[in-house]
């Protein structure tokens, strides 16, 4: 295939859903030999181009141009043959079998007959994949014992298998360490070297600035424009996505720093949490820098009684607290907006006001009996002022965007009036609008005089709203910064132990 | 207009349990010329089933709660053998408490053993299930125990206010009762919520471990009363008579609109779903059908609601884009 000539061609697709409209008349150009950088915020309509591309989808009107010719897949396997293929956000493996089972998985009869697979030639042809993406994970390793990471990389080994000539990659990075991140920047790369097409989905701009050449840019189901990367800028990208100026992506707000009000001395818990002190104070955002993996989690989840102490003591207001259970801890109001959403957080089957009304029901509670009015009232007033979107309060909270469930989960802690709120991870996988307004009120709560703890993987993020930065690695704290001191490379020297 | 229809569709599959229902009534009335409305009938049904809504009701909050259990059957039966025996030799009120109690106990058993080991619902009231069923059986050396009193018939055959079949009007009280519980109480937020996502609820503050034990206990309660009803109706108390109820009961639930994976439970719901069993076994019957058909019957029903469900699922859910 020569390079940098268009490959795939996307061409007025709409595609309607009963009642709602996705995407409305959309072109896309996708290069051979290029990143393609697809933008917009959730909702935008991304996801439900790609599954058209993919065939997952028909679309309702429109054509696709495949090398030349019409493509009209009609299933995931169609596109695969055709030699596209996508990495899924979510990981797509079977745990239970090998790395090299999962590559090869629905094509076993490269290896063997009719009934059986020749394991060596299957697991020689993965060593091979696996050597030239430079990973260094035995065919045979049971995929459950590889971390998410290496998951994510078998996943990319499997694409590279099909020898696509399109990858899709979703949001590839999100589970990834920074240096797990730069082995992905060498794969991308040399796969642009064979003038394969990369569209590349993230919502992370210092990624897309990195290793894309082009953007598309969509909002509200609608094509807004394309851009060389070279000639742009971050500015321009955002606005284009949201249609607003966004210079202030961080308003930091003046907030006088009260008391101290959450004094952790000593902190242990197992391994993982190894003599954390620091103090917190009234009106203070105390933002937790570090790699994934080095313990900010865990120690949030101590305060919050997810996995309870082992030593060490906790003061709030300066008396001493023994927190065992997140019951305990929220009496003691402290709140935590937990780091996996769909794990921890939503009961994606109930309705928005009952997920946002779970954590304070106990205070609106007579006699066992529940003050459903109150929680309307409550639960309503939250969703005004959080600016929740959603078709109605009794709608499945499955039915939200990303964005709007985080908004969701944050109201549900709100609603029990904590003095002390542990973030973990707030923005993960939102669009930056829904990030800029969560910036916005976790400055305004502060203002309110509550206590903030920020865990966070994004620097920018993290220097954007803190007042003060903790850097943490292997368990302990490694560094201290100031608002007045914040340095990216310091902060992440102290993150990687140099 | 695309959407208004979206509304009436939605609307109806989530009342499928009713819809169809009235629907096979219909047919019923049709294919027996009028003989299903009439008050002996209708009076038969409604003492039919009772006995599998009480169970069914209780079986909603577990599965609501997310708490599986294969070992209601054989509570029943267990419950029902004991209240038997103890009926024999103690008044109707001590007997009945001990047919519920046992009830809450053997699902006590189930719920700690779960919590505490960490195992599945599915394998482990498996187990004891066949625990249960052993020990009723050992009870009355797997004979039925007969010559019961007045009063344990009464529960499961008189009538109160004149027409009311007893049994109806005990499954009324457990159908508002735990309506309200579920639908009005913290207690039952907190139970679909750990159904819904145990984690989630966990982190909420909620306390799990007590919520899943005593919804299973709560279930408990229900299935020791629902035996005590049976062995009434069936003046006997017969070591296998809960054995059908299992298959019923998740019939009854899951047509009703509550979701074998938890998180909502839908107590109306259930009646409807047990009264929809209760039509189609009653149109077989007068249409002398054999029972091995209506077996066949059900299955086909259980298939349509889930087929429904999932139809709802795809139709609603895709909208996301």
């Amino acid at each position: 295939m020569e390079k940098n000539e268009i490959i795939l061609k996307v061409k007025n697709i709409t595609k309607s859903f009963p009642g709602v409209t996705a995407l409305k008349g959309v072109d896309l150009d996708i290069y051979s030999g290029e990143v393609h950088a697809l933008l917009g915020e959730n909702g935008a309509g991304k996801s439900t181009l790609m599954k058209i591309i993919l065939g997952m989808y028909q679309p309702t009107s429109g054509e696709m141009e495949y090398k030349g010719e019409r493509y009209v897949p009609r299933s995931p396997m169609t596109a695969l043959h055709k030699g596209i293929s996508m990495i899924h956000q979510e990981i797509n493996l079977v745990p239970t079998t090998s790395v090299a089972e999962n590559v090869w998985i629905g094509r076993e009869y490269l290896f063997g007959n009719r009934c059986f697979i020749n394991k060596q030639k299957q697991e020689k042809a993965t060593e091979e994949i696996l050597g030239r993406l430079g990973l260094q994970i035995a065919p045979s390793t049971l995929v459950s014992a590889l971390s998410i990471a290496e998951m994510q990389l078998v996943e990319i080994a499997r694409a590279v298998s099909y020898d696509s000539d399109i990858i899709i990659m979703d949001e590839p990075t999100s589970a990834l360490t920074d240096e797990e991140v730069n082995r992905l920047y060498d794969i991308i790369s040399s796969l642009r070297e064979q003038g394969k097409a990369i569209i590349y989905i993230s919502h992370k701009f210092d990624e897309i600035f990195h290793i894309c050449d082009r953007a598309t840019i969509f909002r509200d189901g609608e094509y807004i424009g394309e851009r060389l990367i070279r000639e742009t800028t971050e500015e321009e990208l955002i606005k284009l996505m949201v249609g607003r100026e966004m210079n202030d992506m961080f308003p930091k707000l003046e907030v006088e720093i009260g008391e101290p009000v959450l004094e952790v001395s000593h902190l242990t818990m197992k391994n993982v949490v190894n003599d954390v002190s620091f103090t917190a104070h009234k009106g203070e955002i105390l933002g937790f820098a570090g790699l994934l993996g080095a313990g900010r989690t865990e120690i949030m989840e101590t305060l919050f009684g997810i996995t309870p102490k082992d030593g060490g003591t906790v003061k709030l207001h300066g008396k001493e607290i023994d927190v065992r259970n997140p019951k305990q801890a929220i009496d003691r109001k402290i709140a935590m907006v937990t780091e996996d959403r769909k794990h921890t957080g939503l009961i994606a089957i109930q309705s928005v006001r009952v997920n946002e009304s779970l954590a304070y029901l106990r205070r609106i509670t007579k006699a066992g009996f529940l003050n459903q009015e109150k929680e309307k009232k409550d639960t309503d007033e939250m969703a005004k002022r959080m600016r929740i979107k959603f078709p109605s309060m009794n709608s499945e909270i499955s039915l939200l965007s990303g964005g709007n469930q985080q908004k969701v989960i944050i109201g549900r802690w709100l609603l029990t009036e904590p003095d002390v709120l542990i973030m973990d991870e707030p923005t993960r996988g939102i669009d930056v609008g829904a990030k800029a307004e969560i910036y916005k009120l976790i400055g305004d709560l502060a203002k309110q005089g509550k206590t903030i703890l920020v865990v966070s993987s994004e620097l920018p993020e993290i220097m954007g709203i803190s007042d003060r930065v903790l850097v943490v690695r292997e368990g302990k704290i490694t560094g201290e910064f100031s608002r007045d001191e914040f340095d990216s490379d310091e902060i992440m020297k102290k993150a990687f132990g140099i | 207009m695309k959407n208004k229809n979206n509304h009436v569709l939605l609307l109806v599959l989530n009342n499928k349990a009713i819809i169809l229902t009235i629907l096979m009534l219909l047919v019923s009335v049709v294919l027996t010329g009028g003989t299903t409305l009439g008050s002996n009938n209708i009076a038969g049904v409604m003492r039919q089933i009772s006995v599998l809504a009480i169970i069914s009701i209780g079986y909603t909050i577990l599965l609501g709660g997310g708490m599986m259990d294969l070992s209601v059957g054989n509570i029943v039966s267990l419950c029902g053998v004991v209240y038997g025996i103890v009926s024999l030799h103690m008044p109707l009120f001590p007997a009945l408490m001990t047919a519920i109690l046992l009830g809450a106990f053997c699902e006590l058993i189930n719920g700690v053993m779960i919590k505490t080991f960490n195992l599945p619902n599915f394998v482990l009231t498996l187990a004891t299930g066949q625990i249960y069923k052993g020990i009723a059986s050992i009870l009355t050396d797997g004979k039925s125990v007969g010559g019961l009193s007045d009063s344990v018939k009464y529960l499961g055959q008189g009538q109160i206010l004149g027409f009311l079949p007893m049994p109806f009007f005990i499954m009324i009280i457990v159908v508002i009762l735990m309506a309200v519980l579920i639908g009005k109480t913290t207690y039952g937020r907190h139970v679909l919520a750990a159904g819904g996502n145990l984690f989630a609820a966990e982190v909420s503050g909620i306390r799990t471990k007590f919520i899943n034990i005593t919804t299973m206990m709560i279930g408990g309660l229900c299935f020791g009363l629902g035996a005590a009803v049976l062995t009434g109706r069936v003046a006997s108390a017969i070591p296998t008579a809960g054995e059908n109820y299992l298959m019923d009961a998740i019939a009854a639930v899951v047509i009703g609109g509550t979701p074998m994976r938890g998180g909502k439970a839908k107590v109306v719901g259930t009646l409807f779903g047990v009264a929809l069993i209760g039509v189609i076994n009653n149109m077989l019957n007068l249409l002398n059908v054999s029972s091995y058909w209506q077996w066949v019957c059900k299955g086909i029903i259980i298939i349509v609601a889930i087929v429904l469900d999932s139809v709802t699922d795809r139709t609603f859910m895709s909208q996301k884009a």
